[in-house]
């Protein structure tokens, strides 16, 4: 059973259209604190490797994409969320551990 | 302690060297006795990966072999490939099973048969070409304290598609069937055998702390997950 689709992404500050106007400027260091936050530390896991990467905020599916010829990820790879199996909506939070579980080697 | 090895094929033949010579001269170790169980032959073209001084059942050859080397662990040899009927006599109560088989159909019957004991360790390796896995299943009093061989992360187990060489030998009425399979690397086959053989000295020192471990060859990298 997929785990439920989080519907709402974290609010980032790279998203937020600037409100425009020299009386009325964006806090920048508050932008650069949300966006620090957003992009917090995912692990990834498929077979032997592992890496460590800064992709809390982005859903399963643009990491699969982005990642697949990275770590050779077939399509059909189960993705799981700590241990979870989700959709490719779900919204990878800091901290996650996100999963595409490669196959059992067949042969002996 | 009763160890139970499925398959004689690559993996085994790495494994079981080092398994007996670790056991015959183990101190406490030295009353175990090793069941090998394979239906199939040695034939000249094993020989890129397999070592072997004739030809004949895998289970057979490899067991007299091994008796004469390592005079300490008593051998059984099972002529046969596992299957619904002989599994019950093969894979019994309080056994530690390696299965070194090459297809998922036989990791299926022996993952099922292995819940239906109350203390059985099952640890399971496979290899594709340059990468692979060791699976290890504890069961302790009617307890699964790590995940059975066949669980939901590897549905290419809970429900294979291919065949076990007992279904295709039934299938083709009895007859010695050549199966044509994928090639094999020796490299990833000593692989799998030295992570199996981890899980294995984890388990003795009762340190065991993952469902399974991934190993990669080109990348000399391996990780392990705890999945229960």
């Amino acid at each position: 059973m997929a785990k439920q689709v989080q519907k709402e992404k974290p609010k980032q500050a790279a998203q937020q259209k600037p409100s425009g106007g020299a009386g009325n400027a964006p806090d920048v260091s508050a932008s650069k604190e949300k966006i620090d936050k957003a992009l917090g530390n995912v692990e990834v896991l498929y077979g032997a490797e592992a890496q460590t990467l800064s992709i809390s905020g982005h859903d399963v599916v643009t990491v699969r994409g982005e990642l697949k010829h990275v770590l050779n990820i077939p399509e059909d790879a189960q993705a799981r969320v700590n241990g979870e199996l989700v959709d490719g909506n779900y919204i990878l939070q800091e901290h996650d551990t996100l999963e595409f579980v490669k196959v059992a080697g067949q042969k002996g | 302690m009763k160890i139970r090895v499925i398959g004689c094929g690559g993996i085994a033949g790495r494994l079981l060297d080092t398994l007996c010579r670790f056991l015959n001269y183990h101190p406490e170790l030295q009353d175990t006795e090793i069941s090998l169980i394979d239906g199939d032959t040695y034939e000249e073209k094993n020989r890129d990966r397999q070592a072997f001084d004739e030809l004949g059942n895998k289970a057979e050859v490899t067991a007299k072999v091994l008796e004469k080397e390592f005079p300490s662990i008593f051998f059984r040899s099972h002529p046969t490939y596992i299957d619904q009927d002989n599994i019950i006599m093969l894979l019994r109560e309080g056994d530690l099973i390696f299965s070194c088989v090459d297809n998922h159909a036989t990791r299926k019957l022996v993952s099922d048969h292995c819940e239906e004991l109350d203390n059985v360790v099952v640890i399971s390796g496979g290899n594709d070409y340059i990468d692979g896995n060791v699976q290890v299943h504890i069961r302790k009093d009617g307890e699964n304290l790590t995940l059975p061989i066949a669980n939901e992360y590897h549905p290419e187990i809970e429900e294979p598609e291919d065949e076990s060489p007992a279904d295709i030998e039934e299938r083709e009425g009895g007859c010695d069937v050549e199966v044509v399979s994928e090639p094999q690397l020796l490299i990833a086959n000593n692989y799998i055998a030295a992570g199996m053989l981890n899980a294995f000295y984890a388990y003795l020192e009762g340190e065991i702390e993952y469902d399974e471990a991934y190993l990669d060859v080109l990348a000399n990298k391996s990780n392990t997950r705890k999945r229960s």
